[in-house]
């Protein structure tokens, strides 16, 4: 929950780095994947199967959530093989068929462009700051009224 | 005389030696009977008994049956009877064996409080500054910054907090102490606790806490922890998939929503509507 309305889903993944090492990490959860964002721009994501979850009951100053795997090389981990294969978007492609992979972008694609078409983008960042200063604009109203009724009712 | 010697009793044959058991006399032909007589009806009285008991087996058993099948229609019928119940449920009668682990407060739910404390404090000293201090500007400036300072800074810290809230229902508790090994369950899930007969393997470190961990792995065909390494699998690497697949740039391009002339001023025309009001509001305070 955000102080501004519904705000951004967040789910933990526990994120193993080329490094050998991890972190338990909040992502945001957009276009069913854990995305990695700059700003308003998606920089690294990673496919999210509510199949995939893993139970974590917490340690130390790790919190309790339901945890997806997910390593810096590759999409999905799979560790336990708990994802069917195919091509639709609800699968992970098939790895010995080289034509899985392409059909299963292709239908992430084609969800995506569906999804853009429908929901197309409702505020620009100029209106965003546009009402942040017509916020500032009330409140300085507001006061202002305030103490001008003051002098007027002490005059 | 010789004669007399030959009317006499013949010579003793002497009888060849037998390997064969001699036979039994009538009176020991007699008692064998009797015992063998004896032992089967021995026999058969042990094996009336025995029939006499399965018998009896089998009907209390029966008998016992009926009884629990008249005790549960009872029950049945009984509980058809009685109202449901609308009370909640008492401590005493809740289940023990399922126990709730809360998580502690961690420094971005503080972090956020903080700063809501902030811009409440920022907006009780604008109050006082339109009351009290209206000819001090300075107050009324800090008193805005640090209101809407205050409101930013809770909504990142409260978004960025690592704490999903999320209680873990089960028996299992959180070890405070320090363990060895992080271990990933199909079913269980991700466990932090101590392992010892697992060789091979290299420790990993853990950035929440600094420490390094062996990570192992179940292995549902031989039923052991073996030490787990990443696959070498190549679906998408994770930024491409992101930047060209998620983000779509040609598509967003097409479908992006065009500014007029109106939007693209907006913000200069309120900041200057709000530079105004500030001259207006000094003018008309003094």
């Amino acid at each position: 929950m955000s102080l501004f309305g519904p705000g951004v889903e967040r789910k933990t993944q526990l994120f193993f780095r080329d490094d050998n090492s991890f972190v338990f990490v909040k992502r945001n959860l957009k276009f069913s994947c854990l995305v990695e964002m700059a700003g308003e721009k998606i920089v690294k994501a990673w496919k999210h199967f509510y199949g995939c979850q893993l139970p974590f009951a917490g340690y130390k100053n790790m919190s309790a959530d339901m945890v997806t795997l997910g390593f810096a090389r590759d999409i999905i981990l799979d560790v336990f093989n708990k994802v069917p294969e195919g091509n639709d978007i609800m699968n992970k492609p098939n790895l010995r068929d080289k034509a899985s992979m392409g059909k299963w972008i292709a239908n992430i694609a084609e969800n995506q462009r569906h999804f853009f078409r429908a929901k197309r983008e409702s505020q620009v960042w100029t209106s965003r700051v546009t009402w942040a200063l017509i916020a500032v604009l009330v409140i300085m109203v507001i006061f202002w009224g305030m103490a001008f009724a003051r002098r007027i009712y002490a005059g | 005389m010789p004669d007399k010697k030959k009317r006499g009793r013949p010579p003793k044959k002497i009888q060849p030696l037998s390997t064969e058991v001699p036979a039994l006399s009538a009176e020991a032909r007699a008692k064998a009977n009797a015992d063998a007589l004896k032992k089967k009806g021995y026999d058969d009285w042990l094996e009336s008994i025995n029939k006499a008991k399965s018998e009896k087996q089998s009907l209390e058993a029966q008998l016992q049956a009926e009884k629990e099948a008249m005790l549960a229609a009872q029950e049945e019928i009984k509980a058809r009877e009685t109202p449901p119940i609308t009370s909640p449920p008492t401590e005493e009668s809740k289940v023990e064996s399922h126990q709730v682990i809360r998580q502690p407060l961690n420094k971005y739910t503080i972090l956020a409080s903080i700063a809501a404390g902030v811009a409440v404090f920022g907006f009780a000293l604008m109050i006082l500054w339109v009351s009290l201090f209206s000819r001090n500007n300075l107050i009324g400036i800090v008193s805005i910054m640090l209101l809407i300072g205050g409101i930013f800074a809770a909504k990142h810290f409260w978004e960025k907090r690592q704490d999903s809230g999320v209680l873990i229902l089960g028996t299992q508790k959180i070890p405070k102490r320090q363990v060895n090994s992080m271990n990933l369950y199909p079913d269980k899930g991700i466990v932090f606790e101590d392992t010892t007969d697992i060789k091979g393997g290299q420790p990993w470190r853990c950035h929440n806490d600094g420490k390094m961990y062996f990570v192992n792995k179940w292995n549902a065909k031989t039923n052991r922890l073996e030490p787990f390494i990443l696959p070498d699998q190549q679906y998408r690497d994770p930024e491409v998939f992101a930047q060209k697949v998620l983000e779509l740039p040609a598509h967003r391009r097409i479908f992006r929503r065009k500014e007029t002339l109106l939007q693209q001023l907006s913000p200069a025309m309120m900041l200057l509507a709000i530079i105004v009001f500030w001259i207006v509001m000094i003018t008309t305070l003094e």
